[in-house]
């Protein structure tokens, strides 16, 4: 049972321009958290990717970056959660969508299985038709 | 915003001074193949075409799938136009990202600083260097 | 609650008193104790004490329990065991109940729902106190590793260029990222564009830690050095091919002899000026 609590914030990912917003916001926040240099340019990349996913897949959507305190455990340990929702054709087959290399446009395929690797959490769920959420986070140490 | 590219001999340099934006990258893709395959003026000290671009990305914080992707194309589109491409200054905190997201840069050699792609550079076209390439 | 916490408030210079009686004759928190001025001490008291009323009366507890696991950790970082705390906890349980029966003696439904309050609160409390502490162990046991692990992974430079670095002990995912971390910050401070990684101190390679490792290579490669991997023993050899990790892409060699000639060779230094050459002749 984790507790979230201020300062969140939420932006609109609609185009290229709004995904550097989306990773300057998460690295600027995730500063605050004392993360150290190479987890902030993890965070950026992860943010980046998933956001690019949500302006090419997803036909734009919205990103919050939220501080979490507390792991269920005890109140401080801190981390930063990131939730990436669109309202876009959504993913047919997300184990397949995970995996390395597997791209339906031109990408690389890297995406999704990369940022799951450079976040400490990551889950995706996504209905056809109704659209997509992902949601990561990262702990600092 | 667009990278500027400075004209060294026969190298050309562009040096990324921050995030790219998608339509960045197409104009620096348009700008180099442009300059790369340019012959200078006759009458000029330098008889040849650029043979290699080196590619500065020490202000760089992120590079996604995309920009590497954008980037390696470059490299291919510029091999094809018979430039060499190095990319120098890729900070550790990146390189670390890129690795584990599983991004190469194939197509390009690579350096720590301007310098030193500079000088594989020169041993590349110089034709006995080693190839840094994967 | 609230009806427990204005007994407390109450029966606190009493029970406080006799407490702090008990809080003496601890040494550890004694010491603690006198490490404090007066000044300081009335400052703590008076701040747990609000915090403590927030929790209570108004149903606060974040600030209250926050406070508590910030007190455990500092404890738990100067040695003072968990166990230390518990007659502490007692000794405040028998103090209240006893003043609880004195006051509220024909009134047992009330002592009973005081006595549930305070048990709450108290166990709250001793909940959020344990779980510091095992955060506090975990974190300084995690900080001890990592200290160990950097003394355990030099990055040396044999010559202009070239770095060595050999890997002993067991990998994983943290200590790779260790290894490649500093790794990396190596290669941009010394400008290196050759790494030889001996591995033959690590005693398990399987698919993971073959990962691993040729990501610090492709990370290396990025930066502009090329990493030369040596020490793969005939039986690690056979394992990584029988299970399909062969570390492709990544250069290769069976020994760091081996890595080192390669090395003269890539930065073209001739027989007699190489490292190969001079090792050679030291154990002739
Ligand atoms: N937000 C999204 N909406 C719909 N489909 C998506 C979304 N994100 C990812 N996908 C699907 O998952 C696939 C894999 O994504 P990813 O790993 O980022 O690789 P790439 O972007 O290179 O295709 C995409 O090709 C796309 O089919
Ligand atoms: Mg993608």
């Amino acid at each position: 049972m984790a507790v979230t609590m201020a300062p969140e914030s939420r932006l609109p990912v609609r185009d290229d321009g709004e995904i550097v917003g989306a990773r300057r916001a998460a690295r600027a926040l995730a500063a605050t958290l004392g993360f150290s240099e190479t987890d902030l340019t993890m965070i950026a990349t992860a943010v980046s990717e998933i956001a690019r996913n949500m302006v090419e897949y997803g036909g734009g959507g919205e990103m919050t970056f939220a501080v979490i305190d507390g792991d269920g455990r005890v109140p401080g340990r801190r981390g930063l959660r990131i939730t990436a929702t669109d309202h876009g054709p959504g993913i047919p087959d997300v184990e397949r969508a995970m995996q390395d290399g597997y791209t339906t446009g031109r990408g690389l395929g890297l995406g999704l299985p990369g940022a799951r690797r450079l976040m400490d959490e990551f889950r995706v769920e996504s209905a056809v038709g109704v659209g997509t959420t992902v949601s990561m986070t990262k702990w600092v140490v | 915003m667009r990278v500027p590219i400075l004209s060294l001999g026969e190298v050309l340099v562009a040096s990324i001074q921050d995030a790219l934006t998608d339509r960045g990258w197409r104009q620096l893709q348009a700008d180099l193949l442009a300059q790369a395959g340019r012959r200078p003026p006759p009458g000029s000290r330098r008889k040849t075409a650029p043979r290699g671009v080196v590619i500065d990305l020490s202000t760089m914080d992120v590079m996604d799938s995309y920009a590497t992707r954008s980037l390696d194309g470059i490299a291919r589109m510029l091999a094809l136009r018979g430039a060499e491409t190095v990319v120098v200054g890729i900070q550790p905190g990146v390189a670390f990202a890129m690795a584990q997201l599983g991004l190469g840069l194939a197509s390009a050699g690579t350096a720590v600083d301007l310098e030193a792609g500079l000088a594989l550079l020169a041993e590349q076209v110089r034709g006995d260097g080693r190839h840094h390439g994967a | 609650m609230r009806e427990y916490w204005d007994f407390y408030e109450k029966n606190r210079d009493a029970v406080d008193a006799t407490l702090r009686a008990v809080v003496e004759k601890i040494p550890a928190f004694a010491q603690v104790m006198r490490s404090m001025s007066p000044a300081q001490l009335a400052e703590q008291e008076k701040r747990g004490l609000a915090l403590q009323r927030q929790a209570l009366v108004e149903g606060n507890w974040r600030p209250y329990l926050e406070d508590l696991a910030a007190q455990a950790e500092n404890f738990a970082r100067s040695g003072i065991p968990f166990s230390t705390w518990l007659p502490l906890f007692t000794s405040f349980r028998v103090l209240l109940r006893g003043r609880l029966f004195e006051a509220y003696a024909a009134d047992p439904a009330r002592v009973a729902r005081i006595l549930d309050g305070m048990n709450h609160y108290l166990d709250r409390a001793v909940g959020v106190l344990g779980d510091a502490y095992d955060l506090a162990k975990e974190r300084l046991i995690g900080q001890q590793q990592e200290a160990i692990r950097e003394l355990s992974t030099p990055i040396l430079q044999l010559r202009e260029g070239l770095l060595i670095l050999p890997v002993v002990g067991l990998v994983d995912t943290r200590r790779a990222r260790q290894i490649t971390e500093s790794l990396l910050l190596r290669i941009r401070d010394r400008r290196a564009e050759l790494v030889i990684m001996d591995i033959t101190g690590v005693p398990i390679v399987d698919s993971k830690v073959a990962n691993h490792l040729a990501q610090a290579c492709e990370a290396a490669r990025l930066m502009g050095a090329q990493v030369i991997v040596t020490g793969i023993s005939p039986e690690i050899a056979q394992a990584l091919v029988t299970i399909g990790a062969e570390m492709r892409g990544v250069r290769t060699l069976a020994d760091l002899q081996s890595g080192i000639e390669e090395a003269d060779r890539l930065q073209g230094f001739g027989r007699s000026k190489s490292l190969a050459h001079e090792a050679a002749a030291e154990t002739a």
